[in-house]
């Protein structure tokens, strides 16, 4: 695996741009020659040691052969595609006159008489034809001809679409992204059957060169939010994308803080969906999650099952994640603050059954709560590692196991268990993984400053967050946008979820350029009317 | 006409100016307004209060028309154009002390109302410090911070407002009872404590220079102004009502005690959860009097934005020494009452005199060359 | 980003650094008594004896409650005192009752209510209630049914408040009506039974100022109640129509949508006072000799207003010469009326001697289910 090398200073990373690319293409110039021997030995120079590129050299056409080479690489060219339609149409079916066979013959007329490939370039650069062989290209080269065929003929063992592992959703598509650009692309277009919607291509990654496509509406997507979009994207200078949290933590405004400034998903219809209302998606060769920009504070707890069902369940729905993120992230700090600082708050007949459970415990509340909220954690992490059937086993078993011995051996008090399993189960209340992280975190310092000042510590870092969050920023999009500067319109999409029908326009928040979503329902309107 | 100090992406809408407001102005008045009133003008309380407030938005106009002649711009700017340098100055000065003393006195009713119900044993100095340095915080954020941190905490806090209204079953109309027994010198005299719970709507100064429709500014402020007269008249009817003017002699926080003074099913102590909710107002009520503070020193003293951010440190410390000064709760009623009569200067003749002045100087974009 | 880091950052020293938890105390460590008892000391008129009685935390121990008692000049000096008897920090904060022995009573109970209002971790629903004899045996009785007697003896108030037997009076009202010179307070009155292990909920303790000066017991607490509008529904006995003189009928009634209408008149230099009660009534229990026609429930009506103003009559009778109290707010009612007059009397010396009418208009609207 290559090394990372995460600076965002310019003048360093342009000095290891020059050196790559120096080491790559030392041996020869950058265009082709003329003789196709010549071409073959600066491949075979550029490809030594290397075992999965293949070399072939074959002859076109049967009594005047033209020689002829193929180079591709094992795996990622299709090898059905090279044999069938590159080699046989080329070396038995060959269409070329015999007459004109050596002496005019035209690199067009191969082109269009004798390749059945789908898609093909031309290329003279040397370092082009390089990529695109890693790619899963094949090069072809003729004798005499200082130009190279690339034929597309990417295709790789790949996993098909499959149900997305994290994003479940009871209702809607259960299909997911999978590694291939190519085929995540796909699957929005199929969503959106509109010309408008473009796929924008670039290579990222000196050294990995991962195609990244970003994805947007052209007749809704904002201007300003595109150019900022690609202008980051631009200044990205490393070795390796591997994964699109790589180009996340590049192009986010506020590295530092706990909240995901991007959205992450597996989901075409959830993409599919953001692109409608003016935002952007980034797609990652190489891995099944995509993200989303700008993200706001309201998407945290957005599933599209919301929009899927009902609008009084999707409203219900909502109301009850926003708890369960109020609860993840602050029961553990309200239940020390309250048992160390203000147990008159506790309704009387509780405070004694909860001092008599305490009693024998040896620790202050906070520790108990420390210690079993980071119990909980290593079980967490423990358990994504496990393979999968031993995983759910062995959580259960921790769980059951620790809880029941930690209460009888009186180390927790058992009120403590309910709270650190209803902040457990509270974080993974949001739809998104990447969100849980922050919802799990939050609540530490949170604790803290209830051990030390009680209510006032949960307010004053409540405060912090507030101020925190109130200050963020992604991609010009205030975070907490729309409460927060106050949008009246894009209410009804946030805490609350209206009616389809009454959503006519789309969210001011990603300012776009075409407001309008829909025409009042003729069905709904026409239902409203005869209600009586 | 640009204010070089002023970011150009630094507005901010009239929703967000009354979000200000309303957290400039809701904190620390609410939980004593009833037994200050009321210690002047006995069970007439509601009408001296109904009477500090309808004075102030006439001159809510004054802030109007000072910020439509100078659109982008702030008291500092045009201060010293309207009336010269040296009275500019003396006016600048004068505003900024005012917000600094402000900001130091409700933090220190904050940090006495903390130490009391929540915190007896903990140092005052350490909340006092915790306290500041989110003031702090919040105010390098800009206005752009403070005008969203507003929206939240009104989104946030003024649901809680509900619960004043269970105990209000009980008011006895008897406790009202005589209606201007206590002479009218008297009901006038007790509109000034209840100033002090006005006062906040001073940050027009600073926050309409953001406000790009400068028209409607008067009609949001007055607005804004208007819902709190009414609620706060309406809270000092229900604590006399509920409670008797003869008991708010002797109670601190009033409104805690008739918060505390129903019984809420299945709630324990509702005026801790109150007092807790109310916490994040006073905030408020401290970062935007600070930011006002800040901001105006940094300009008055020319800074670039890079040090003009850092001022703040300065003034926290200015603040945190001026809010250890009063000595016990007492003291601070008195100072208290100074505030309210040095408010009457700064937030009240200071704006009335600098419109007259422009207006009869001819200064700024007159009124008909908008049209 | 940078502000972000400096502010983490200055919010980890702080916590680190000013590592307070001054006020942290762990819930096992908490003596939390449940109710406190107030007794003049023996012999010493201006000692008080506290009595504090908490649950024991320790499951199966020997004793469920821990009973606490100690004397001092002041209550907190004598809680103070009790520290040194127990291994536990004294909290008073979950007190629910507030039990005033008789003696302590009559010699008045102004000075020992300041603590409770002062203290802002007194409960909201803390009642208080006057014990016959002496608090501190009234706390140590043995309870068959429950434990914890204090929770026992609030559910107890509680649930008689419920058909208007005893009022429920918080700490925080009691304060209110004792500093309000226009009105006496009123508290619930609570005796052991004979064997010592059951409370009863007698009735009422009628104060004049502070002191203690006697009870309304059984009916007339009840008419009491609804004299003063507190009684949301009563039920009450009463001699029925039907009675001959050498033989009672008792019929009972609940009466609910109680007023009392209260106006004074002067006519010329003579003060009376008007009352009118009113109610609807449901019969529930009616001795039967022959179905009720029409006409009878008019008689039977008469027959309850007239033991209802005799009972009222006594009541009056009662707090006006006997125990000259005025809990009924009779003095506020003349003060607004007429404030001239009343400013030119006094009126504790006139108050034994004012006219009272008393009248009342009961309707019977259900009888059940039989006739």
């Amino acid at each position: 695996m290559p090394i990372k090398v995460i600076k965002r200073k310019k003048n360093k990373s342009d000095k290891a741009n020059t050196q790559t690319s120096s080491a790559m293409i030392a041996p020869s110039a950058t265009s082709l020659y003329n003789k196709l021997e010549d071409n073959i030995s600066l491949f075979a120079t550029l490809f030594s040691d290397c075992s999965d590129v293949i070399f072939r050299r074959f002859q076109i056409g049967k009594d005047n052969p033209l020689p002829a080479a193929i180079i591709y690489v094992d795996g990622l060219a299709n090898r059905q595609s090279v044999d069938l339609e590159i080699m046989e149409p080329l070396m038995y079916f060959t269409r070329i006159d015999q007459k004109n066979a050596m002496s005019n013959i035209d690199i067009e007329i191969i082109k269009q008489l004798n390749i059945t490939v789908g898609e093909i370039k031309e290329d003279q650069n040397v370092m082009n034809i390089v990529n695109a062989i890693l790619s899963g290209d094949t090069a072809m080269f003729i004798d005499n001809f200082p130009v190279a065929l690339i034929l597309n003929s990417r295709g790789w063992e790949n996993r098909g679409v499959q149900e997305p592992t994290t994003e479940n959703v009871i209702r809607g598509p259960k299909e997911g992204f999978t590694e291939t650009v190519r085929f995540n692309t796909a699957l929005i277009r199929r969503r959106i059957k509109d010309p408008k919607l473009k796929m924008k291509g670039f290579k990222l990654g000196k050294r990995t060169k991962t195609d990244v496509v970003i994805a947007y509406m052209d007749d809704i997507v904002n201007e300003t939010l595109l150019q900022e979009i690609e202008k980051r994207l631009n200044t990205i200078d490393t070795d390796a994308v591997f994964e699109s949290g790589y180009i996340e933590q590049f192009i986010e405004d506020s590295p530092f803080s706990p909240f995901p400034q991007m959205q992450t998903t597996e989901r075409p219809d959830k993409v599919a969906g953001n692109l409608l209302e003016g935002r952007v998606a980034i797609l990652v060769d190489g891995t099944p999650v995509a993200l989303i920009a700008p993200a706001t504070f309201a998407q945290l707890y957005q599933s599209p099952e919301d929009y899927y069902e009902r609008a009084i369940f999707g409203t219900a729905v909502r109301l009850i994640r926003l708890m369960g993120l109020f609860l993840a992230t602050s029961l553990p700090s309200f239940y020390v603050a309250v048992l160390t600082y203000h147990h008159e708050m506790i309704p009387t007949q509780l405070v004694l059954a909860l001092a008599r459970s305490r009693m024998g415990v040896p620790f202050p509340a906070i520790l108990e709560a420390l210690l079993m909220e980071g119990v909980i954690e290593i079980l967490r992490e423990a358990t994504t590692r496990l393979p999968g059937t031993i995983g759910q086993t062995i959580g259960i078993i921790g769980t059951l196991v620790i809880g029941q011995a930690a209460v009888a051996a009186k180390l927790v008090s058992p009120a403590m268990i309910i709270i650190v399993s209803i902040t457990a189960i509270g974080a993974y209340i949001t739809p998104n993984y990447s969100t849980t992280y922050s919802i799990r975190f939050i609540r530490f310092p949170l604790m803290i400053a209830a051990a030390f000042f009680g209510v006032f510590g949960i307010a004053a870092m409540w405060l912090f967050i507030i101020i925190h969050l109130a200050g963020l920023e992604s991609f010009g999009i205030p975070y907490l946008a729309p409460v927060a500067p106050f949008k009246l319109s894009d209410i009804k999409d946030t805490i609350v979820r209206f009616p389809l029908w009454a959503m006519k326009k789309r969210p001011m928040i990603p300012e776009n350029r075409n407001l309008i979503r829909q025409g009042s329902s003729a069905v709904a309107s026409s239902r409203r009317r005869t209600r009586w | 006409m640009v204010n070089p100090n002023l970011n150009k992406d630094d507005s901010i809408s009239l929703w967000q100016l009354f979000a200000i407001l309303e957290n400039s102005i809701l904190g620390t008045g609410l939980l004593n307004i009833a037994k200050t009133v009321s210690k002047v003008s006995g069970q007439d309380a509601w009408i001296s209060t109904l009477l500090a407030g309808f004075i102030i938005i006439p001159f809510l106009w004054c802030y109007s028309s000072l910020s439509r002649r100078f659109p982008g711009h702030t008291l500092v700017d045009y201060s010293t154009r309207i009336i010269g340098k040296l009275l500019g100055n003396m006016v600048n000065i004068s505003y900024i002390l005012f917000e600094i003393l402000i900001a130091a006195l409700v933090l220190r009713i904050m940090a006495d109302f903390i130490s009391t119900w929540f915190l007896p044993n903990t140092p005052i100095e350490s909340l006092l410090i915790i306290t500041l340095f989110l003031v702090i915080y919040m105010s390098q954020g800009g206005i752009r911070t403070v005008a969203r941190t507003s929206e939240v905490i009104l989104f946030l806090v003024v649901p809680f407002i509900i619960l004043l209204i269970p105990p209000a079953t009980r008011i006895e109309i008897n406790n009202l009872k005589p209606v201007l027994q206590s002479g009218y010198v008297n009901i006038i005299k007790g509109s000034i404590p209840a100033l002090y719970s006005f006062y906040g709507f001073e940050v027009l100064f600073i926050a309409s220079a953001f406000i790009s429709d400068t028209k409607k500014i008067f009609r949001t402020s007055a607005m804004c102004i208007s819902i709190n007269v009414v609620f706060y008249t309406l809270v000092v009817i229900a604590i006399i009502g509920v409670m008797g003017t003869e008991i708010l002699k002797y109670i601190n926080y009033p409104t805690i005690y008739y918060i505390k003074s129903e019984r809420f099913p299945f709630f324990e102590r509702v005026d801790l959860f109150f007092a807790f909710f109310w916490t994040f107002n006073i905030f408020m009520t401290i970062g935007i009097a600070f930011y006002s503070a800040a901001l105006s020193m940094s300009q008055l003293l020319n800074l670039k934005p890079k040090y003009g951010r850092n001022i703040g440190w300065m003034l926290a410390i200015a603040v945190y020494f001026i809010a250890k000064i009063p000595k016990n709760s007492i003291e601070v009623a008195r100072y208290m009452l100074y505030i309210s009569y040095m408010g009457i200067v700064v937030a009240m003749l200071i704006p009335l005199i600098l419109a007259v002045t422009a207006a009869i100087r001819h200064i700024g974009i007159k009124d008909d060359d908008k049209a | 980003m940078k502000r972000y880091v400096i502010g983490l950052a200055v919010m980890l020293a702080l916590s680190l650094t000013l590592t307070g938890c001054w006020d942290a105390k762990q819930l096992q460590d908490m003596y939390m008594s449940y109710g406190i008892g107030i007794d003049t000391a023996e012999g010493q008129s201006n000692m008080v004896t506290v009595t504090l009685t908490a649950p024991t935390l320790t499951e199966g121990a020997k004793e469920q409650l821990q009973i606490l008692s100690s004397q001092g000049h002041s209550i907190d000096e004598a809680i103070n005192d009790m520290q040194a008897k127990s291994h536990q920090i004294i909290s008073v904060a979950h007190d629910r009752v507030l039990v005033i022995g008789e003696q302590a009573a009559k010699n008045g109970i102004s000075e020992y209510l300041d603590t409770f209002v002062r203290n802002p971790s007194i409960r909201n629903d803390m009642y208080v209630t006057v014990a016959k004899g002496k608090a501190e045996e009234l706390l140590n009785i043995q309870l068959k049914q429950d434990p914890f007697i204090a929770l026992y003896l609030t559910q107890l108030l509680e649930k008689n408040r419920r058909l208007s037997k005893v009022p429920l009076v918080t700490v925080v009202d009691l304060f209110g009506k004792m500093v309000d010179k226009d009105s006496d307070p009123v508290l619930p009155y609570v005796e052991v039974t004979e064997g010592r292990d059951g409370l009863i909920a007698r009735g009422i303790a009628v104060f004049a100022d502070d002191k203690y000066k006697g009870n309304l017991l059984n009916d007339g607490a009840v008419v009491f109640m609804m004299m003063s509008n507190k009684a949301k529904s009563v039920n009450l006995t009463y001699k029925s129509f039907k009675s001959t003189e050498n033989d009672d009928v008792y019929s009972t009634v609940n009466i609910h949508g109680i007023s009392n209408d209260i106006k004074c008149r002067l006519n010329g230099d003579k003060l009376s006072i008007d009352m009118k009660i009113k109610g609807d009534a449901d019969l529930i229990e009616h001795k039967v000799t022959r179905p009720l026609s029409e006409s009878d429930i008019g008689r039977e009506e008469q027959a309850l207003e007239r033991e209802l103003i005799n009972d009222m009559n006594d009541v009056m009778r009662k707090l006006q010469k006997e125990y000259r109290s005025d809990p009924l707010g009779l003095c506020r009612c003349v003060k607004i009326e007429y404030p001239d007059y009343y400013d030119s009397i006094d009126w504790k010396s006139i108050y034994p001697d004012v006219d009272v009418n008393i009248s009342a208009e009961i309707n019977i609207n259900r009888i059940g289910t039989s006739s």
